[in-house]
């Protein structure tokens, strides 16, 4: 699996999809020189994995966009990119996160689904709902991820990194 | 002062007896009865300071959440030398993540086992024994009932690293692994095979051969240096296993690692050239219990399980376990 992305113009700025596998043989390059202009938003719906060098990429990467666009957002981050959030210290660099993906689990059909979180510009950690409607079978599906813990970054300030 | 022992107050140590610093709050004298009828000598203290001199002891375990804050800092500044030091295993019945950066830097942690409201898996704890015991530490069956039968690959180049990830998947799909699940065997795999292919080959005199290549640039082991590939699953756990014929791993290493990446600092990410000294960090992170067994200049072989009983949400609270094995030759 390899990473891929895709840059959609809008009115005042620009939103870049990144999906796939975040490894060693990302090349981040292109998607720089497109930090300088307007509002940059990095919708990461699609990363499905991210391995440790991969990281570093990633790092990289917002490290000098942070440098040609001090305000761009994460929205619409992948569990996967949460994981790393929690785990990585300044994963998001300068950068906002606007809205995450919450995992579901049905239990009953095993049917996988996502919601979207809005995530305040600051104070306390929103709600998340532990059971949705299951989009297959009418069941119930459950949070799939730990409620107390998945948006745990938000602890920190928006622009600091984990400590303890 | 010894509140349990097999038969009679000690008079007589055997050199390969267990002791678990407890005071029974969680039944430990229930888990010590069984290890006795399966293992042998078996002595409860009631805290560290009864321990005195154990250096006869072969494990010392200790039930993390019992000690006092003192205790744990103690267990931290002084446990290896005051007890000449056998080995440790720490019992916990919550993620550790928060102590793992302070543990991992004394140097002390080689095993975790996590204790859930049943206390410890007894077979995890039983081949934890028995490997320190016996020093009979590789195989992936020893985690697994007998009639699970691990699927065998093997690679000796970077270039076949995504056929035998996606084979690796293919398997987990095709058992109904959820997504999720299979995104987090998929990236210990990754990071195993990193590991074999790149950090572990070494020259005869033991330096580096490729570990600071970069992860782009393709490399190549001999046909006699191939790694072995293993993966399994019981339809309670996924298991999955590399072994390499180098056993260049170090203890040390491993838990400096595991220590810089969990203090969350500015140097959490190495910028050296080679790996991003993270692979350890996300592959604890990704798994329910992470095995490393290392016959110096031999063999390393590394064995990741992933609780796949139920969703994603049932693997990230069951906590983690870990331990480090290291053949008697080494010490």
């Amino acid at each position: 699996m390899t990473m891929h992305w895709a840059v959609e113009n809008l009115g005042d700025g620009r939103r870049i999809f990144v999906s796939g596998a975040i490894t060693e043989e990302a090349d981040f390059q292109p998607l720089i020189a497109l930090g300088g202009e307007g509002r940059l938003s990095l919708d990461l719906a699609g990363v499905e994995e991210i391995n440790s060098c991969g990281v570093r990429e990633w790092i990289h990467f917002v490290r000098r966009l942070s440098e040609q666009a001090p305000t761009y957002d994460l929205v619409r981050c992948s569990p996967a990119i949460v994981r790393q959030l929690n785990m990585v210290s300044n994963f998001r660099g300068s950068g906002r996160v606007g809205s995450v993906m919450l995992p579901y689990y049905c239990g009953n059909c095993g049917e996988e689904q996502f919601r979207l979180l809005e995530l305040p510009p600051e104070g306390a950690s929103p709600a998340i709902a532990d059971l949705v409607p299951c989009g297959a079978c009418g069941g119930e599906a459950e949070f799939d991820d730990l409620p107390e813990s998945y948006v745990g970054f938000l602890a920190r300030s928006q622009n600091g990194s984990r400590k303890g | 002062m010894v509140t349990t022992w097999s038969r009679e107050p000690a008079r007589w140590i055997p050199p390969d007896a267990i002791a678990f610093v407890s005071a029974d709050k969680r039944g430990t004298n229930g888990i010590s009865r069984l290890l006795r009828r399966a293992v042998g000598e078996v002595a409860v203290v009631d805290s560290l300071q009864d321990l005195g001199d154990v250096s006869n002891f072969a494990l010392v375990a200790v039930f993390y959440e019992e000690l006092s804050p003192e205790e744990q800092s103690e267990i931290v500044a002084d446990f290896s030398a005051r007890t000449g030091r056998p080995t440790l295993l720490l019992l916990s019945d919550r993620c550790l993540n928060f102590d793992f950066a302070t543990l991992f830097n004394s140097r002390i942690l080689t095993n975790v086992l996590m204790v859930d409201a049943n206390g410890p898996d007894i077979g995890d704890l039983l081949v934890t024994v028995q490997k320190i015991r016996h020093r009979d530490i590789f195989g992936l069956e020893k985690y697994f009932v007998w009639g699970v039968e691990p699927r065998s690959l093997s690679l000796n180049s970077s270039q076949e690293k995504p056929q035998v990830i996606a084979a690796i998947n293919d398997f987990a799909a095709g058992i109904g692994v959820p997504t999720r699940l299979r995104a987090l065997i998929r990236t210990v795999a990754d990071e195993f095979l990193s590991n074999a292919l790149y950090n572990a080959p070494v020259t005869a005199d033991g330096s580096n051969r490729y570990a600071r290549l970069p992860r782009t640039v393709p490399v190549q082991l001999e046909p006699h240096e191939r790694v072995e590939v293993r993966f399994c699953c019981d339809g309670r756990r996924f298991g999955l296993s590399t072994s390499d014929p180098f056993g260049s791993l170090q203890p040390d290493i491993l838990q400096e690692y595991l220590a810089r990446a969990f203090r969350n600092g500015e140097d959490q990410i190495a910028e050296s050239p080679g790996g991003a000294g993270l692979g350890f960090y996300q592959i604890l992170d990704s798994l329910s219990h992470f095995v490393v067994n290392i016959d110096p200049g031999r063999r390393t072989e590394v064995i990741g399980l992933v609780d796949v009983s139920g969703s994603y949400r049932t693997f990230a609270s069951g906590g983690k376990s870990f331990n480090i094995f290291v053949t008697e030759r080494a010490r």
